[in-house]
């Protein structure tokens, strides 16, 4: 058969198989079926693009094309920061991502750099990449609880960055496989911007970067519309179990979540900057003495 | 009227049933209680996505318990469908041992497997709500058997059935455990021992809120049609109530005024949804 031939062929069996608005309701069932078109489809260009196939249960699998498309990226946020390595060449590599082609249309995935081209990307180039593209999905209460009043509050958790998405397995094990280069570039961009990025803190601490509290200490003083970077010196001691915090009156405070009105926070003062910058200095230099 | 409790209960149209038998026909019946039109107070005071208000809402019928993985399968059955995780592979699954809010990506999970074919199938779970489905999956199903997902506000004035405090039992989150299947542990890092089910329970099987809702609380984030801010991301969907996954010191999304968030197309082992079926008049 000719290819085209082949195509339509594929795209009736396709549709047949997969379209529900071909199909009724079940007998039995106390709802009504209607005569709408149930599902909202564009089957018939992208039906072509795609071809069947069945798993070891036998299930209907239906193999998405890999199409190319622009990637989104994250380069413009409240309080982002944006590595400097490789940026423009991202960029002109995320017109050529690669996205799924959903054979039913709508919606398009986040998706990501063709394999091949991410793999020839320098370590660097890739930190960027990884930082301002997550490829995957962020669960539904990854935005709660509500945290207001940030300039008078130091709360004990960091909030979202990346609206309803995430950093992917793979972006995660990037990150902590290159641990200490990571942290040296983190630290090159604190040095860069004088500030800490939402989206650095959060990665400070998925990489237990306890290389950066000086940094932190430093930077932390000058915060006024927020204190998230003593939050991020906070969740380091946390995670590290460091007793002179984890038996403090502060987590302990923090742990307290008897509240429905608001998640729970220290109150932001001096004395308290201070002493939680004074304990993280403690912890990283009993770090640095072992 | 404002906040009317008991007149907002139109009718029962399916006796309220004992959590036994409950998950007994749960799979088999639709089961729907009804909500008249009227004024409701919905929100809370000074939350940004989701502030105190009146609203006015026409009178829906909302079903008491979360839609089934039989019920899905009966929509698979019948139509074909391919959800989004079986296209693209890309669901999210859990075990513990993960960090707070960090989820695994499991290419076998879809809604016949929810965390993933290692985690184990439906079989034994069918009065379970199904999970491990996108938003756009969701509405799949509804347009196939003549149903909704309740609006954003629909939802809270049914969780709420008719009351002001955080909880539909009070603002005593200590009795939540009698209501929801929540996680009970500390962190994630360990599995949950709080309860029977360390995943999703079978629908109606803890007690139901004032007007006979299961699991309006916990189980499964529950899907809601509408916006919270009209200029968010069309890629954005919404559910509420909180999941299995969702703990005191997490998220404590199990509330009556909490909105969550997600793409439309992703697919996590704790979403699931509640219908609300068309009056017709």
């Amino acid at each position: 058969m000719k290819p085209t031939l082949i195509c339509l062929v594929l795209a009736v069996c396709i549709y047949s198989c997969a379209s529900p608005d071909k199909k009724a309701a079940p007998a039995g069932d106390s709802t009504t079926a209607t005569g709408d078109n149930p599902v909202s489809q564009k089957t018939d260009s992208a039906a072509t693009a795609g071809s069947t196939s069945s798993d070891s249960s036998g299930e209907p699998r239906l193999q998405a094309r890999v199409v190319q498309d622009t990637l989104k990226l994250f380069l413009e946020g409240e309080d982002l920061s944006i590595p400097p390595y490789g940026l423009e060449k991202i960029k002109a590599l995320a017109k050529k991502g690669v996205r799924i082609d959903d054979p039913y249309g709508g919606d398009q995935s986040t998706d990501s750099l063709d394999a091949k081209v991410y793999d020839a990307l320098t370590l660097r180039e890739k930190f960027t990449y990884n930082v301002i593209h997550p490829e995957s999905w962020a669960q539904n209460c990854n935005i709660l609880p509500m945290q207001t009043d940030k300039a008078a509050r130091i709360y004990g958790t960091l909030p979202e960055i990346y609206n309803e998405y995430d950093w992917s397995d793979h972006q995660m094990a990037f990150f902590r496989d290159n641990r200490d280069s990571v942290q040296a570039w983190i630290k090159e961009i604190i040095q860069r911007d004088g500030h800490i990025g939402e989206n650095l803190r959060e990665l400070i601490v998925e990489t237990n970067a306890t290389g950066l509290i000086p940094a932190l200490a430093e930077t932390a003083k000058k915060e006024t519309k927020d204190h998230y970077d003593l939050t991020t010196l906070l969740l380091l001691m946390e995670k590290n179990k460091y007793p002179e915090y984890v038996n403090s009156s502060s987590c302990k405070k923090l742990a307290d979540h008897s509240s429905y009105e608001h998640p729970p926070y220290l109150v932001y003062n001096k004395a308290n900057e201070d002493l939680i910058v004074q304990r993280a200095t403690n912890f990283y230099n009993g770090l640095a003495a072992k | 009227m404002l906040c009317s409790v008991s007149p907002a209960v139109a009718q029962t149209t399916t006796r309220t049933l004992p959590p036994a038998a409950a998950q007994a026909s749960a799979a088999a019946k639709n089961a729907f209680v009804g909500v008249r039109r009227g004024k409701y107070s919905v929100g809370r005071k000074d939350d940004p996505r989701n502030p105190l208000r009146t609203v006015e809402l026409d009178s829906f019928r909302i079903a008491i318990y979360e839609t089934t993985n039989r019920q899905y399968a009966a929509f698979v059955a019948a139509t074909g469908y391919v959800t989004d995780a079986e296209r693209h592979h890309d669901a999210l699954v859990f075990e513990p041992g993960l960090e707070e809010f960090r989820w695994l990506s499991d290419s076998t999970a879809c809604w016949r497997w929810p965390n993933g074919k290692s985690r184990g199938g439906i079989e034994k779970r069918m009065d379970h709500p199904v999970t491990t489905i996108s938003f756009r999956d969701v509405e799949a199903y509804c347009k196939w058997a003549g149903v909704r997902l309740p609006t954003l506000e629909e939802w809270e004035v049914a969780c709420r059935a008719g009351t002001k405090t955080h909880f539909f039992f009070g603002n005593d989150e200590r009795r939540i455990g009698e209501y929801a299947n929540i996680w009970h542990g500390r962190d994630h890092l360990t599995a949950d021992h709080g309860d029977r089910f360390p995943y999703t329970s079978p629908v109606g099987s803890f007690k139901p809120n004032p007007w006979g809702l299961y699991d309006v609380y916990g189980n499964v984030f529950e899907f809601c049609s509408g916006r919270v801010s009209p200029t968010e991301s069309p890629t954005l969907a919404h559910a509420r109530g909180g999941s299995w996954w969702c703990s005191k010191n997490s998220c404590q999304s199990y509330n009556s005024t909490d909105i969550g968030q997600v793409n439309i197309r992703a697919s996590f082992s704790n979403q699931g949804f509640r219908v609300v079926q068309p009056i017709r008049r």
